[in-house]
């Protein structure tokens, strides 16, 4: 022992070397009795040399690993070489305060005069145990979330070959890890859609660029289902091109649906348009018959009148009252007829947008005072028309529509209003519009009614006893649209009703 | 006694419409189709006239035109009768050369306001 000792000395050299090294040293014997321990090794276990002096080896290992680990000094080295760098293999040491600690062992041993030693170098490896672990951690963290990912995920090498799917991909083909590896993965792709699929994939390979497909993949149970695929290419941390990680999600459902809208789509389409051209067909019959019925009535109408009116001038000279009266009445039918017609042929045209303003310079004042000549015999008896005017008389603008305007407006006010009635009619017309304000003593509008006013044909529940085609407040309305104007009322049950049209002019010089 | 040409194909509009004229103390010529018109123009060369637009074998349009390119008829004072409310017919009736466009179906006061409008009586 005392020998061995002086050796050692005897090289100052290898003594510097050997109380100085950062690396634990035993010296041992063939039975594994510690001979010497150099200063690092004394820190590592926390034993000085005295205490360990021919000490077995045995008392530096944990006690409930002696029997596993090793018999001899021997095995604990020889097993060390044989798993190098077996991870979550650590060797562990034990110190004398009962602690243990992974390390590193490597082992020389020489003859020295018949007698055999051993040189054991020991590493605390403590920190590399440490970041090794949480490396491992890491990894299988990761890899975990990948294979549960959602969707499925797949990684190529640059040579185009597969190199890992995770359990979402093997979950849906239903297939080994090792059949899909490599090319493998190919024969889940739908055959009527591979070659689109690989052209997708090589072409995005050769320019290195992201892709995104859609294409057929065999689910497990036979059915070939929708997938979306996308795919971009990976460097390493150097820049180096690593080949492609991708996903692939099943967008089945969602395609199917897509396909499914899509042809309702197309029927709804169809239909639609079938309906336009019924629309349309019907439309122009209406319109033909509308002409047609306008014209072929009116003949008749004109036989009608102008008999009417030479039996006037044959009674006229007999004198007949009662005659007289009924020519009237046939008279005012026949006006009322054609007045209908008209309407008729006019709200159609408007229906078309075949009406246009045509506007003319002329005496609005004088205007009025002609329409209420005209409208003279639909007053009831004792009703009063009182017009006031006041502004412009002058002026520009579609004089056949305001007079339709008007008339009808006053007309309605007449006929709905009992004998013994006023009906006011007042004018202001400056600054560019003209304001009519139309108010009678009349039935009124049942306020239920009120929103239907201007709906063609639309007759309120209290004006069925009196004639009317529920057409000319819809005329009205559009010609005041048209004009670019406003029209509203305000109506009351048994008390009458109030029409304010406003209507832009301009002034005629 | 002035003369009004009445060119009209419906033979019961055609009386009524001459009879509330002689009742007016005109002289009225009345003709059933265009081309019979034309003719009783060329040959009355009356004061005005009375034309409808549809009908067989010269329609109103035609008559106005040829009337119109005549020198004795240039200046007889045309008025069309339609039972046709189209703007554009109106339109086209007034373009041609027409003086006034009556709608049928029309009272005694109305067509008497036209007619003495375009008679110096």
């Amino acid at each position: 022992m005392g020998e061995k000792t002086i050796i050692i000395k005897g090289d100052a050299g290898f003594q510097m070397l050997f109380n100085c090294s950062t690396v634990g040293i035993l010296v041992i014997d063939a039975v594994g009795s510690i001979n010497l321990l150099n200063p690092c090794a004394e820190t590592l276990f926390g034993y000085n040399n005295v205490e360990l002096s021919g000490q077995p080896i045995e008392l530096l290992i944990p006690e409930n690993l002696r029997s596993n680990y090793f018999q001899s000094s021997e095995n604990y080295v020889g097993r060390h070489i044989d798993n190098p760098n077996s991870p979550g293999n650590e060797i562990y040491a034990r110190k004398k305060n009962g602690e243990y600690f992974p390390v590193d062992i490597s082992l020389s041993h020489y003859e020295m005069e018949g007698e055999w030693l051993a040189f054991v170098f020991v590493n605390d490896i403590t920190d590399q145990v440490k970041t090794r672990r949480f490396v491992t951690e890491r990894e299988v963290w990761l890899r975990n979330m990948v294979d549960n990912l959602p969707v499925m995920v797949w990684v190529t090498d640059p040579e185009r070959r597969c190199t890992y799917l995770n359990n979402t991909w093997l979950a849906f083909t239903g297939n080994k890890l090792d059949q899909e590896l490599g090319n493998g993965w190919t024969d889940s792709v739908c055959p009527d859609d591979l070659d689109y699929c690989l052209s997708v994939f090589n072409s995005a390979y050769e320019r290195m660029q992201s892709f995104t497909m859609e294409f057929r993949m065999r689910h497990h149970d036979g059915e070939y289902r929708w997938i979306k695929g996308t795919g971009r290419p990976t460097y390493s941390s150097d820049n180096v091109f690593t080949g492609y990680i991708g996903s692939c999600t099943d967008v089945h459902q969602h395609k199917s649906m897509t396909d499914v809208l899509e042809k309702l789509v197309t029927i709804r389409t169809n239909e639609l348009s079938v309906a336009l051209q019924n629309e349309k067909e019907m439309n122009d019959l209406k319109t033909r018959f509308v002409s047609m019925a306008s014209h072929e009535f009116r003949t008749p109408l004109s036989i009608v009148l102008s008999s009417t009116l030479l039996i006037e001038q044959y009674a006229g000279k007999w004198g007949d009252e009662k005659v007289a009266r009924h020519i009237s009445k046939i008279k005012s039918s026949v006006s009322n007829l054609t007045d209908v017609l008209s309407d008729f042929l006019s709200l159609d045209k408007l229906g078309q947008n075949k009406v246009e303003l045509e506007p003319a310079k002329f005496n609005l004042k004088e205007l009025m005072n002609q329409i209420i000549e005209d409208v003279q015999p639909l007053r009831k008896k004792g009703q009063q028309i009182i017009f006031d005017y006041d502004g412009a008389e002058s002026i520009f603008m579609d004089n056949k529509k305001l007079r339709y305007i008007i008339a009808n407006l006053i007309s309605n006010a007449l006929k709905y209003s009992e004998e013994n009635t006023q009906v006011i009619l007042h004018s202001i017309v400056r600054n560019g519009t003209c304001f009519f304000k139309i108010q009678d003593q009349g039935v009124g509008i049942p306020e239920e009614d009120h929103i239907y006013m201007f709906t063609e044909f639309f007759r309120a529940k209290n004006a069925s006893s009196f004639q009317g085609t529920g057409l000319g407040l819809t005329i009205v309305k559009r010609y005041v649209d048209l004009i670019g104007g406003s029209i509203s009322f305000t109506s009351k049950l048994g008390e009458g009703t109030c029409f304010n049209v406003q209507l832009p002019y301009q002034e005629a010089l | 006694m002035k003369t009004v040409l009445v060119i009209e194909d419906n033979p019961d509009i055609r009386e009524n419409t001459a009879e509330m004229l002689e009742l007016e103390n005109f002289n009225v010529v009345t003709a059933e189709d265009g081309l019979q018109g034309l003719e009783l123009a060329l040959a009355h060369l009356p004061d005005v006239i009375l034309c409808d637009i549809m009908m067989p074998k010269l329609n109103g349009y035609e008559v106005l035109k040829q009337l119109k390119e005549n020198e004795a008829t240039v200046n007889i004072p045309f008025i069309f009768a339609s039972a046709s409310v189209e703007k554009k017919e109106i339109k086209h009736a007034m373009q041609l050369g027409a003086d006034a466009y009556i709608r049928k179906p029309f009272d005694l006061t109305e067509l008497m306001e036209l007619v003495n409008k375009f008679i110096d009586r």
